[in-house]
């Protein structure tokens, strides 16, 4: 597994554990909403960590690593714009939770600019990943000298 | 692949189904009324299909993918990973049975289920986390 990866899904797994620690809290709150009730502001930041910081991101960090690699010697393409990706998204992901859970509180220019900017970051993200991902998307190309028997399909690239 | 595995891909696949079966009913309900539980169950059937499909899918498929624990013991250790299969499953049977009640009747007894099934929850999802953080390295050299 590659070392960008590794950062891709162990982000994954912490906001997976935060995540399902803010959902506990929710859940318990509808059984006692009289004590628990105020455990509803942290409904947005859930959906967010566990959908943006668990699901999107535990996806990329497997296609960084599963991914067609560029030649022989394993290289992966644009390894700039996947890091990139992995700052801006856990760092959206993390500011729009934050922004999210204190608006129920308070309100503010700066708070809907924090809002604004975690969200842009988050698109960026996906953008830095589509572009380091996309020339890995190739079709798999058969080696015809290894294998004789195995013809290569007419669009495929030859070796 | 693992018996632990094909156990928690299984048990996604038919939370998959009753997930979507849940989903169809609430939204059949919305147009043609049924019964009043099905006005209450959109959450739990969402969480049938993110917890119970998607999440469960990964969990056994990340057991079966990610570098090996050991050489010993390639997917870890075996009976924290069944606790955790347990765990969750234990916890999501208990959460589709007491919120979609829950919310169209409360009861102490209930709300109380609901606080056990959200126990059972994180409990599942910390043991993965702990156990697969540990499979989560690169390999010598790797960029």
């Amino acid at each position: 597994m590659p070392r960008l990866s590794c950062w891709f899904i162990k982000a994954a797994l912490l906001h997976l554990a935060v995540g399902v620690v803010m959902g506990g809290v929710i859940l318990s709150a509808k059984g006692f909403p009289a004590t628990l009730g105020w455990a509803w502001w942290l409904l947005s930041a859930h959906i967010q960590m566990l959908v943006g910081g668990w699901l999107i991101q535990l996806a990329l960090g497997m296609a960084y690593w599963m991914l067609p690699r560029l030649d022989a010697a394993g290289e992966r393409g644009r390894p700039t714009a996947a890091r990139t990706c992995w700052g801006a998204l856990n760092t959206g992901v993390v500011g729009t939770a934050i922004a999210l859970g204190l608006r129920s509180f308070v309100e503010g220019a700066w708070l809907d600019g924090m809002l604004v900017l975690a969200a842009l970051l988050q698109l960026a993200a996906l953008a830095a990943f589509a572009w380091h991902a996309w020339p890995r998307l190739q079709p798999i190309v058969v080696p015809t000298t290894t294998a004789p028997q195995r013809t290569a399909h007419p669009h495929q690239r030859s070796v | 692949m693992p018996t632990i595995t094909r156990t928690f891909i299984k048990t996604a696949l038919a939370y998959a189904l009753v997930g979507m079966l849940l989903s169809t009913l609430a939204l059949i309900h919305t147009a043609v009324p049924l019964h009043p539980v099905l006005g209450v169950i959109r959450p739990t059937a969402l969480h049938a299909i993110m917890v119970g499909w998607l999440t469960q899918l990964i969990f056994g498929v990340a057991l079966w993918m990610f570098p090996v624990w050991s050489k010993a013991q390639p997917r870890g250790p075996e009976l924290p990973t069944w606790l955790c299969y347990g765990l969750l499953n234990a916890g999501l049977a208990v959460r589709l049975l007491a919120e979609p009640l829950h919310s169209y009747r409360p009861s102490a007894v209930r709300g109380a289920l609901l606080v056990i099934a959200a126990v059972l929850h994180v409990a599942a999802v910390l043991l993965f986390v702990g156990l697969a953080w540990r499979r989560v390295r690169a390999k010598h050299g790797a960029r």
